[in-house]
């Protein structure tokens, strides 16, 4: 380790005290990747490509600015780390440096009911939080399936969206204000109002950027009344064509429920007795929730009447109760899949406007469908259009074949995405893998990226390597 | 850069006329004249002092993306200023040429290159005007539902550039919830295009760069909107409260009961005197036109012009005997929900002590709800200026915020307030202000001193600057106190986009 290494580690000691910087090995290993599905392939055969140099568990935002300070002077690249559940490799060291575990600022400093805000640091986890404003009659309306172990400040990062985003809004709706540190070690808080014209949105500039331009430690969070009321259903459409038909009528014409899912006919065949839906067709499950009890009502009693009009059958509460009961187990179901050697399982949330969803879809299943075992649900409905989310497991003895197979489908659904003007993401983000398309996507607006990291990180010291900036 | 800008105006105008065309660009000094400035009310005391506001070198008129690249292209090789311009009808001196330079109009690209009815979207070139693109929706059956008061006199470039919020936005929006993606000419001249989706995970929000950036960033060529199917019911209610905080209380609990009225505006007390005398009737028995705020302000201020000179004392009397708040509100959208949420946010405001006025005075509102914009030169007319500050903050700052803006501007002039975008974390602020001095001069002192008390207040109460004017160069140089720290963010953004600092320097404080 060089000196200037050393030299970090010790202040770093300093300021934080020997606990809170960590570098045996076990911390380093267990630091090292998120939940980037190929990296079970390279785990498996006990192979680690990119470890951290050392791990620190920073407690306020002095601590952190200290970090960056520190970091800064030596040149040393900092990844900030929440729950770690990120897919893309958006925490990967993958040039070394020092993992800013953020887990360690957990505090609620306030919950405003006259505002319906609260105050929160980035570390803490999403169920936390969740339980927390729960017992005081209020809910984040955030619901990403990683909950459990996701934390805000990831959220916030990779601009996350939850389950019941046509409701209470995606990540970047949500947040009202950040804190955090930018290179130089300055501590920023953006004002926390409603709306204001006073320039561009900064905070919409920092949500999203997955570590590259600062550390974001704290935010001003809307939230809403715990809801009073719950109205879940699923319906059954005969094919896509017909169920994508239903959620752009329901989003277009002021029948936006909470929460809407439209599973293609494997993934509805693949669900259909968890869900207790029939397994032919197309499963819809849609719930209405609110805090205003008779409009919610209302708006549930013209969207059920509108899905029957475009021939949809009524399958009863029955399939959107047994979603809610499983709406988290998804992320916990895949390591006995994982687990057999010769599989890989992952996933691809792709965003598109309504007159391309269908061919998208299509082209999507078509090419990728030759590889492995594909299926797709549409969910995170707007007006405009909506997000594909596919779910596929490839398969091959030999690792590196699989892991080829699993980049071919990986490039072929990114490319009908570029083809037909879709998003390469909705809310998983770009981490280092997807990096390659981000420029695609992009187009000139990456150069913008590239610039503006130059500027507000001319060494690189924020997490190199993700959104396609790294130093080469 | 003067200095070289008049050596070589010749020749740029030549270059310039090569490439928009002879007719397509303009010198003469009427020309100037018109675009050296916008509504920016000092500039209007200024000219009445007889103080000629600063020209650019060159009008010009491109009809297409092409002509705005190749102009920024030149601009960047000579180091010339550019300021976009749409409709001009900016209040804070967003468009004018400080440095001279290259004023470009959008007007002349006012097309609607695309419509997708199956997502509901629109794409439109930056210089179409508010008015002419709604009344285009209106006949296929959408609305944007977007309606600054400007709307006859702005353009959608002007108020993408500006972050511009409408009357009906606690229902569809402000104007960053409308545009999907932006076509944006950089300062390199290169063409950046967002992609049309409905949402994505892939970075910062490239669109959110260019919304607000006020013309320092790029220049906004294209933006594709959502739209909205046009209502098929509108249901309009008034209601007197008899104290503000009532009224205030009862907008907070509306907004925070999942109800989303196209338009909602409480009046202060003082607001509610001037534009309505406070009458608690239904309807007035002589046929007075119902007067909004600034308005209502300007048609009553004859008579109490003299006072001006006096405007502690004046703002004193008026609030000893003022103390009822009005509000109006719209429901619009599916006669169903139009019905309940009409029938709840009523149930609200009769709870918490309001007086059901019916529903002439929010339907009065609405047929005179753009007339406020062309009341003002009356009032420079009659020798005092008026002018409007609008900020927002969250709820429980709300009353500490407007009674430290109130108090601190009544000192300097006559001041009145409406709450008019209301969101279930806090709500805006809209202050309007009359005022006036002996002498143009003195005019002058009194309105800067309106500005700096009022913002002063603001930053120290924890307001935000502007809730939907923006900043321009009224406001420059509050931003970095706004900004908490963040202010780097802005300037990296300027470096990195416009080394040259050519896009319309000054403004944003940049």
């Amino acid at each position: 380790m060089s000196e200037r290494i050393q030299s970090a580690i010790n202040s770093l000691v300093e300021i934080l005290g020997k606990e809170k910087v960590r570098s045996d090995r076990t911390t380093l290993i267990s630091y090292a990747r998120d939940v980037f599905m190929p990296g079970y392939l390279d785990l498996r055969r006990g192979k680690i490509e990119h470890l951290p140099w050392l791990v620190c568990y920073p407690e306020n935002i002095e601590q952190v600015s200290k970090i960056v300070k520190i970091a800064r002077e030596n040149k040393i690249p900092l990844i900030a780390f929440g729950g770690g559940s990120g897919v893309l490799g958006g925490t990967t060291p993958v040039k070394g440096g020092v993992i800013v575990d953020l887990k360690r600022m957990r505090k609620i400093h306030s919950i405003n009911k006259i505002n319906q805000t609260c105050k929160v640091d980035a570390g803490i986890f999403g169920e936390e939080l969740e339980r927390a404003l729960n017992r005081e009659g209020f809910t984040l309306g955030h619901f990403p399936s990683s909950i459990y172990c996701s934390t805000l400040g990831g959220w916030l990062a990779t601009r996350s969206a939850g389950q019941f985003s046509a409701k209470y809004g995606k990540i970047e709706d949500v947040g009202i204000a950040l804190v955090g540190v930018l290179e130089d070690g300055s501590i920023f808080h953006t004002k926390a109002t409603p709306r204001s014209a006073t320039g561009p949105d900064l905070d919409q500039v920092l949500i999203g950027s997955e570590g590259t331009l600062g550390i974001i430690t704290s935010a001003i969070l809307s939230i809403s009344p715990v809801p009073s009321i719950r109205s879940y259903r699923g319906f059954s459409f005969e094919g896509v064509e017909m169920g994508l038909e239903a959620i752009r009528v329901l989003m277009q014409k002021e029948r936006e429920p909470a929460l809407l899912r439209l599973y293609d006919p494997m993934d509805t065949k693949f669900n259909a007795s968890k869900l207790k839906a029939p397994s032919s067709g197309c499963l819809l499950v849609i719930g209405y929730e609110g805090f205003n009890k008779e409009r919610t009502e209302l708006k549930a009693r013209l969207g059920f009447e509108e899905l029957k009009n475009i021939y949809g059958k009524d399958l009863g509460e029955a399939p959107g109760l047994a979603w809610l009961e499983h709406r988290y187990s998804v992320s916990y179901n895949q390591s006995k899949i994982l687990s057999q050697a010769g599989n890989l399982l992952d996933t691809i949330e792709v965003s598109v406007r309504f007159r391309d969803a269908l061919g998208l879809y299509q082209r999507i299943m078509e090419r990728i469908g030759k590889i492995g075992l594909v299926m797709a649900h549409f969910s995170h409905a707007w007006r405009d259009g909506v997000c594909i989310y596919f779910s596929f497991l490839v398969n091959d003895p030999e690792p590196e074949k699989l892991r080829e197979k699993h980049f071919q489908v990986w490039k072929k659904a990114m490319s009908a995405c570029l083809e037909l003007g879709a998003s390469i993401s909705h809310h998983h983000g770009i981490g280092f893998y997807r990096s390659r398309w981000l420029k695609q996507e992009l187009g000139l607006g990456h150069q913008i990226l590239v610039k503006l990291k130059k500027e507000l990180d001319p060494d690189f010291i924020f997490n190199p390597g993700k959104l396609g900036l790294g130093e080469d | 850069m003067n200095f070289k800008l008049q050596t070589i105006i010749p020749e740029l105008k030549n270059k310039i006329a090569k490439i928009v065309g002879e007719e397509n660009v303009a010198q003469s000094q009427t020309q100037l004249l018109s675009y050296s400035r916008d509504l920016w009310p000092k500039l209007t005391i200024e000219i009445q002092a007889g103080k000629l506001p600063v020209f650019p070198h060159f009008i010009v008129w491109p009809k297409q993306t092409a002509e705005v690249q190749e102009l920024v292209k030149l601009a960047n090789r000579n180091l010339i200023p550019i300021i976009p311009i749409g409709a001009g009808s900016g209040v804070c001196g967003g468009t004018v040429a400080i440095s001279g330079g290259m004023t470009i109009d959008l007007k002349k690209m006012d097309r609607i290159r695309d419509i997708d009815r199956e997502s509901l979207l629109l794409t439109a070139e930056a210089g179409i005007l508010g008015e002419v693109l709604e009344r285009k929706l209106n006949t296929e059956g959408w609305t944007l539902g977007h309606f600054p008061s400007s709307i006859y006199c702005s353009t959608l470039g002007g108020w993408l550039a500006t972050r511009s919020a409408g009357q009906a936005s606690s229902k569809y929006g402000k104007i960053e919830d409308m545009a999907v993606s932006l076509e944006v000419v950089l300062a390199d001249g290169e063409l950046v295009k967002t992609r049309t989706v409905p949402r994505s995970s892939t970075g910062p929000s490239l669109n959110h760069i260019f919304i607000g950036s006020e013309g320092t960033l790029g220049i906004i060529t294209s933006a594709t909107l959502r739209l909205w199917d046009y209502p098929k019911k509108r249901a309009f209610q008034g209601f007197l409260f008899p104290t503000l905080a009532q009224g205030l209380n009862a907008i907070r609990l509306i907004m925070q009961a999942e109800l989303k009225p196209s338009v909602l505006r409480l009046y202060d007390p003082v607001d509610t005197f001037f534009s309505s005398q406070g009458t608690l009737e239904e309807k007035p028995k002589r046929k007075k036109p119902g007067l909004s705020s600034k308005r209502g302000l300007v048609k009553n201020i004859r008579k109490y012009l003299p006072y001006l000179y006096q405007p502690g004392l004046f703002n004193k009397a008026i609030q000893s005997f003022a103390k009822h708040s009005k509000l109006i509100l719209v429901f619009e959208g599916e006669p169903e929900i139009v019905e309940l949420e009409q029938k709840q946010a009523k149930e609200i405001c009769l709870r918490v002590g309001g007086v059901d006025l019916g529903e002439w005075p929010a339907k009065n509102w609405f047929k005179h709800r753009y007339r406020v914009s062309y009341t003002m030169s009356n009032a420079f007319d009659l020798g005092f200026f008026v002018d409007t500050i609008e900020v927002a903050t969250l709820w429980d700052n709300l009353e500490n915020l407007y009674y430290a803006m109130q108090s601190a501007i009544s000192k300097h002039a006559l001041v009145m307030a409406h709450f008019s975008h209301a969101y279930p974390q806090g709500c805006s602020i809209y202050f309007s202000i009359a005022g006036t001095g002996k002498t143009l001069e003195e005019k002058l002192l009194c309105y800067d001193a309106v500005w700096r008390s009022g913002l002063d207040a603001c930053i120290k109460q924890k307001g935000a600057l502007s809730h939907h004017h923006g900043i321009g160069l009224l406001k420059a140089k509050w931003l970095e106190l706004e900004q908490g720290g963040a202010s780097p963010l802005l300037k990296a953004l300027k470096n990195a986009l416009d080394p040259n600092q050519i896009m319309n320097p000054g403004k944003l404080g940049i």
